[in-house]
């Protein structure tokens, strides 16, 4: 799983991601708090490939996810990519898949970037409208930031075991 | 330049950051995904057809509140039917009298929600009736209870419904009781805030809201919701007024469809004036 390969896997990750969180949302939803999967997805990509990717990555894929969710258009691209320049800053060179999911940085990363991704999207969500952007933030943004970090576990398990096994 | 060239590529992750950030910020402000017209019916349609194929599965948490909402609703229903069959025959006796025709009612289609989508609390519902069943963007969704919100896109066999929590929607609405007129929107989190109503009016907790006439999205007099609490603002002449919907977003299951959309001319003639509002303040 090398070079144009890995970022396939990545792609394929991220349409699973995508039609996962719109179609079955309602199942995946606890008191009206939503995971965002495809920023596991974004978090995994930073930390393995670097930066530059993640932050390209972020904006198709948030752009990709704003047309097929119906949100408004750029407002996913424009978080999905502030979470994969936040992410980026956590590289290492010698990362490679395992590495990057099977370590507890992923998970701390997740939710670094999960509440940053939050609160940019509470603050473009709120702007427009009469809603107290604090309490909006402490209620949506921060739980759903935990409900995705509690997400980013199972991965990092699965890529945690392999690791052991692999040694 | 070659030094322009070393800049950029020591700096590429910050540069194309800022870059897709403002072209970001161009999209959002562009417009909705609403304007890629049947590019979103095809989205539509195939959400819809996937929302279908996994609405089987039940949600154990969701079938028991719904149980026991069903349940309270039977029994307000129960004596909702025994008042109406009474007001229903001093109605007849009244029209009678005073040789009144009867209203012209609406047709309804009746719609079963087959998709859920929540993101970060901004809800929307998708139908398993579209535009082959004469579903068209901008009619009004209603439940027994009230009102649900509009149709906002369809596709041959699906619809997609903007619900009233949403950040978008405003909904010119009215005290039932004393038809004050005021402004229904979502306060981000359970409940929904009448704007607009004086201090000086009475409000009573529980008084009805409904859309009012002067609406150009809604048909007038449908139930929205019951006055939870009314607070003075102090740094404004209005009150503000927490109001409960009637209709229970969570536990949708079957709404009906009111073939038909208020009357667009009069929103036309606003739109365009809105328009130039806003050119004369921008200066574009």
């Amino acid at each position: 799983m090398r070079g144009i390969g890995e970022y396939g896997v990545y792609t394929i990750a991220a349409l699973l991601a995508i039609i996962v969180g719109t179609i079955a949302s309602n199942l995946l939803s606890v008191g009206g708090i939503t995971p965002d999967l495809l920023l596991l997805v974004i978090v995994a990509l930073a930390l393995h490939k670097g930066q530059f990717p993640a932050i390209l990555f972020g904006f198709f894929s948030g752009l990709l996810f704003d047309i097929v969710s119906t949100d408004v258009l750029g407002s996913n691209a424009l978080v999905k990519l502030v979470a994969g320049y936040v992410a980026g800053f956590f590289w290492r060179e010698e990362a490679t898949i395992r590495s990057s999911i099977g370590s507890t940085r992923y998970v701390g990363v997740t939710l670094l970037c999960a509440l940053v991704h939050n609160a940019v999207y509470s603050l473009l969500y709120t702007r427009p409208a009469d809603i107290p952007l604090g309490e909006f933030y402490v209620k949506n943004g921060i739980a759903a930031a935990l409900y995705t970090t509690a997400l980013a576990l199972l991965p990092f398990f699965y890529a945690s075991r392999q690791q052991e096994e692999a040694l | 330049m070659q030094r322009f060239i070393e800049f950029v590529l020591r700096y590429r992750e910050h540069i194309i950051a800022v870059l897709l950030s403002i072209i970001a910020l161009a999209l959002m402000s562009y417009g909705d995904v609403t304007q890629l017209g049947g590019f979103r019916a095809l989205i539509i349609g195939g959400l819809g057809l996937a929302q279908e194929a996994v609405a089987w599965i039940p949600n154990p948490i969701a079938l028991q509140r719904e149980n026991q909402a069903l349940r309270q609703i039977n029994m307000e229903l129960l004596q909702e039917v025994m008042v109406l069959r009474k007001a229903g025959i001093e109605n007849e006796q009244l029209r009678r009298m005073l040789a009144l025709r009867q209203n012209a009612m609406f047709t309804y289609r009746a719609a079963s929600v087959v998709g859920k989508t929540t993101f970060r609390t901004r809800q929307y519902i998708t139908l398993d009736r579209g535009s082959n069943d004469g579903i068209k963007p901008g009619m009004n969704v209603v439940t027994d209870a009230g009102l649900v919100g509009s149709v906002i896109g369809t596709s041959g066999h699906f619809a997609i419904v903007q619900t009233l929590f949403n950040r978008d929607v405003r909904v010119s609405a009215r005290l039932a009781s004393t038809r004050e007129e005021g402004i229904i929107a979502w306060d981000g989190f359970e409940y929904l805030l009448l704007h607009n109503i004086p201090k000086t009016h009475t409000v009573q907790v529980g008084d009805l809201v409904v859309t009012s006439s002067l609406s150009t999205r809604y048909f007038p007099d449908i139930p929205i919701g019951t006055v939870e609490s009314v607070v003075p603002d102090p740094s404004s002449m209005f009150y503000r007024i927490t109001v409960r919907p009637r209709v229970e977003f969570w536990r949708l299951e079957q709404v009906f469809v009111i073939l038909h959309t208020p009357p667009t001319e009069q929103l036309t003639l606003e739109n365009a004036l809105q328009e130039f509002i806003n050119h004369r303040i921008t200066g574009r």
